[in-house]
């Protein structure tokens, strides 16, 4: 009877606040780190496609190269955009576990 | 008084401190401190010292210093807040044991007055009695129920014994008749054995076994069975491992015997019908038994879970009451009684805070319910009183570090409000990119923006993270200078950005001839064709970015930048150390030390920034000479007064004015060795007059040691080899600005190279290529905040804190202060204090 109170606890949580597969910290990281991707990946798909000189020690004189290469940064870009929301929607449910349990500390001396 | 946080009590508290005089700011000279003396009746001093201790302003002197811990006046008050304390931790365990969360409250409850602290004495005492009574009850009970299913457990394999019996008994009479000599004995053998029957632990089976074996000769069987059910040790709640047994053998002799072994080895036992019947019916009552006391044991769990839950929930607020108390008795054993029944207290208090106290202590007096008015008396003394910056939470961080090498001297320049600028500002010099710094500043904005959700919550965090916390401004400003810096070298994540357009152009026409190893020299003269002869606005040229010559010219150019602004912080360092003179009104320190030093560290380092700037300013690429610097500065020393080559020139008499240099320098040195030590042995008036000026210092007569004037010979003496070898040395310890730099802009290079242009260079195929890129960036962003941030940050912090340290307070700082320690709880809570 035991085990089947915790299953059902677990199945009712997951009804009501959403399933989470990252914990808080996890799914922190991931964000600020989609963000960070997403920003810097579509800035470099632009300056890739306006063929800036600064990136010419990565891809060289082959104009064929620089679209592939800012094309490959926006479907990253995009990429990371869908991480982004994906861990942003991980950490509302990981925020909504969280307030339902009441902050516990340790007794001090 | 109540629930007072630990930062926003600091500044609460100061708001009283608005400085008299407008040439007096706060954190440049530590506060004036007055010592004060206080006199408390009896029965008002426990309230006044409870509210001193919240205010936080009085740093209490032990008066009975020589006396013992035991025979002080108060010894009994703090054996019962030990008593309490004791209390509290037999609860705590208690809790512990039963896992019970504790709800987190982050307000801090007051110090209790003496009424209260009556009733929580009575109040811990009811509970502990409680507590230990149930404790008790349910170890009696458990030992009944363990007791029993042992018994159950006896029962129900008495059947199989027995079983076995019917077998031995049969074979044992027969080995009886075969063997038995004495025909008396052989008649009188019984037709049944006789048996026993109880519980032992597993672990003593074999003893048991051999012990039984030897004590009846081979006479007594032993049967055991293990028993499935897991049984716990009712005061210790282990689990002990046990079997049933049962001994067979003959005699009344045997049967003491038996019956001692068992009681040796601990195992109990339990009375056994050999009837079935009976057998079953003793069960049933077991169980009916067994099923009455399951539902008094729950009661019993029941009752102790619901008092330790109401215990719960006040514990911590209990623990800092009691905590607080203690501390009020520890300071009121410091006190001195005297004649008239009084108690004297003397201590430290800022002159802004004397009103702040006085209050306080009447408050005390009042809610006391006491007569006599408390009297705050200030005192003259010749004792150096401690050093106390009055800091806020921007502050306090810049303040922390610069204590850590040594505390200000009371009233000497505070180094640490100049810090607040020039920590940050060697920071970004030392680490210099947009994008690092971004970050770094981003996470410093989030600690600050969030700081009271993590400052009610302090004492959860580990240390790492709790250091960060306080540094969070520093962070924040340390990001902020970042930036800046990376905008002077043009440096985002190792790239460059053309913001203002850049002066330098690369479209070769298609006949350009390229060199054998496929670089290409871009010629700035004449200006319009590759360099537009306008050079980019702010920072360095993006275009330097592409060029193979970077590091040659990036690094002249940080290198100089680290000489010049060694120069200028030894220099404001030197001239810090000019209003410390004067503020002490050491006049004769003032011609006698700084003046020469001045004039020696301009005439050298002064003079090679001077190089640095004319030649920036005079000389290019189309120059027929091109000095080095260094080299003249050399040559200046070694070549006195010499010709200087022609490619080596940089202005017209430069050899006469570089001579003079040197002259005036080498002059100062005798200067600073022997001038100080001569006037004072000359005019010995000279020094008693200069030390009168300054107002609240001590008389020095009866402290000062008797200055011969050959230790004032050698103290100058060292202080003078000191700061000539320093001047060079310190200005060559600036070049780390340079060194940290490089090694950032390099590291940050390699990252990209090594790891992003390997993701953006992939060709493979226009499915994978951004799979690739996602992996990349994944990977350069990870080291990108483990290396270059958190390591290199971490570097260039604890460089730039060391050029401050070393290079900067050389120059002025004495550094041999202690720190305002006041009697205060939210100091007491938050572990600052060293008493207890």
């Amino acid at each position: 009877i035991r085990v089947c109170k915790t299953t059902y606890k677990q199945w009712y949580q997951r009804r009501v606040r959403g399933m989470r597969f990252c914990g808080p910290k996890s799914s922190t990281c991931l964000f600020l780190l989609s963000v960070w991707g997403t920003i810097m990946l579509l800035l470099l798909g632009v300056f890739f496609q306006t063929e800036s000189v600064i990136l010419y020690s990565d891809i060289g004189y082959d104009p064929n190269r620089w679209q592939s290469a800012a094309n490959s940064c926006y479907i990253a870009g995009g990429i990371y955009l869908v991480i982004g929301v994906i861990s942003f929607w991980q950490k509302i449910v990981n925020d909504r576990y969280q307030a339902l349990e009441p902050e516990t500390t340790t007794i001090m001396f | 008084s109540s629930g007072i946080n630990a930062e926003y009590g600091m500044t609460a508290r100061f708001t009283s401190c608005i400085p008299q005089s407008t040439s007096m700011s706060k954190l440049l000279r530590s506060e004036e401190m007055n010592l004060v003396q206080i006199f408390l009746s009896q029965e008002a001093s426990y309230n006044c010292i409870r509210e001193l201790g919240e205010l936080g302003a009085v740093q209490f002197s032990d008066l009975n210093e020589g006396v013992n811990a035991f025979s002080r006046n108060y010894v009994s008050e703090i054996r019962r807040t030990e008593e309490m304390e004791r209390r509290l931790r037999f609860f705590a365990a208690e809790i512990e044991k039963e896992k019970l969360p504790v709800p987190a409250d982050y307000n801090v409850p007051a110090a209790p007055n003496q009424k209260d602290l009556i009733d929580l004495e009575a109040t811990l005492e009811q509970l502990e009695g409680e507590t230990r009574q149930i404790n008790a009850n349910q170890e009696a009970l458990l030992r009944n129920f363990y007791e029993l299913k042992e018994l159950k457990h006896v029962l129900k394999s008495a059947s199989a014994f027995f079983q076995e019996g019917k077998t031995i008994q049969k074979e044992d009479l027969a080995a009886k008749r075969a063997a038995s000599r004495f025909d008396e004995e052989a008649g009188k053998v019984s037709r049944h054995l006789s048996f026993l029957c109880g519980v032992i632990n597993r672990s003593k089976i074999p003893v048991f076994e051999r012990v039984l074996w030897r004590a009846s000769r081979g006479k007594a069987l032993l049967r055991y069975l293990d028993i499935d059910e897991v049984l716990k040790d009712p005061a210790t709640e282990e689990e002990i491992p046990k079997s049933t047994f049962i001994v067979y053998f003959q005699g009344e002799q045997l049967k003491m015997r038996v019956k001692k072994i068992c009681e040796g080895l601990g195992a109990t036992t339990y009375p056994c019908k050999e009837d079935w019947e009976e057998r079953r019916h003793t069960e049933e009552e077991v169980d009916k038994r067994l099923g009455e006391l399951t539902n008094i044991l729950n009661e019993t769990k029941n009752h102790r879970f619901r008092m330790l839950t109401t215990v719960v929930s006040s514990i911590n607020s209990w623990i800092i009451q009691v905590r607080k108390v203690k501390a009020i008795y520890y300071t009121m054993n410091k006190f001195k009684k005297t004649e008239t029944g009084l108690l004297h207290a003397e201590g430290w208090c800022p002159k802004c805070q004397l009103n702040d106290v006085d209050r306080a202590l009447k408050r005390g007096a009042t809610s006391a319910g006491s007569a006599t008015q408390p009297i705050l008396n200030t005192v003259t003394t010749k004792r150096t009183p401690p050093t106390y910056h009055q800091t806020n939470k921007l502050t306090r961080g810049y303040q922390a570090i610069i204590d850590a090498y040594g505390v200000a001297s009371y009233q000497e320049i505070n180094p640490a409000i100049f810090t607040i600028i020039t920590f940050p500002f060697l920071f970004g010099i030392m680490f210099g990119d947009i994008g690092h710094g971004f970050i770094m500043f981003v996470a410093g904005l989030y600690l600050c923006l969030k700081e009271n959700y993590f400052l009610k919550r302090l004492k959860s965090y580990e240390e790492i993270f709790l250091m960060m916390f306080h540094g969070r401004y520093i962070i924040m400003m340390n990001g902020l200078f970042a930036v800046y810096a990376g905008f002077l070298y043009n440096d985002i994540f190792a790239k460059s950005v053309d913001i203002f357009g850049s002066a330098w152009n690369a479209d070769l026409p298609e006949s350009t001839k390229v060199s054998a190893t496929g670089h290409y020299g871009l010629d700035p003269w004449p200006p319009g064709a590759q360099y537009s002869g306008d050079p980019y606005l702010f920072g360095v040229d993006p275009f330097w970015n592409l060029a193979e010559n970077k590091l040659t010219f990036i690094n002249s150019y940080k290198m100089k930048l680290a000489v010049i602004l060694g120069l200028v912080q030894m220099t404001f360092g030197l001239v810090l150390s000019l209003y410390n003179y004067r503020f002490k009104g050491k006049t004769l320190d003032v011609y006698c030390t700084f003046i020469p030093q001045m004039i020696f560290l301009q005439c050298i380092i002064g003079y090679l920034v001077f190089m640095i700037f004319f030649k920036w300013f005079t000389v290019d690429a189309r120059s027929d000479s091109q000095p080095a610097l260094l080299i003249a500065l050399i040559n200046m020393f070694l070549n006195f007064a010499g010709e200087i080559p022609k490619e080596q020139h940089l202005y017209a008499n430069q050899r006469y004015i570089q001579a003079a240099l040197v002259v005036i320098a080498v002059v100062c040195v005798p200067w600073m060795f022997g001038a100080k030590p001569l006037v004072e042995h000359l005019y010995p008036r000279v020094r008693q007059a200069s030390y009168q000026q300054f107002e609240n210092e001590e008389d020095e007569e009866e402290e000062e040691e008797e200055h011969g004037t050959m230790d004032m010979m050698v103290h100058q003496g060292i202080e003078t080899i000191e700061f000539t070898l320093g001047c060079i040395s310190n200005t060559a310890s600036y070049l780390r600005l340079w060194a940290l730099s490089l090694a950032h802009a390099e590291l940050s290079e390699v990252l990209w190279d090594m790891v992003m242009k390997a993701g953006l260079g992939l060709d493979i195929n226009k499915y994978v290529n951004p799979i690739g890129l996602v992996i990349a960036f994944a990977f350069w962003a990870c080291l990108t905040v483990a290396i270059l941030i958190v390591m290199e940050g971490l570097s260039a912090f604890l460089h730039a804190l060391r050029l401050h340290w070393v290079e900067f307070q050389k120059k002025f700082y004495l550094g041999e202060g202690y720190l305002f320690a006041p009697f205060s709880f939210t100091r007491m809570l938050n572990g600052e204090d060293d008493e207890q």
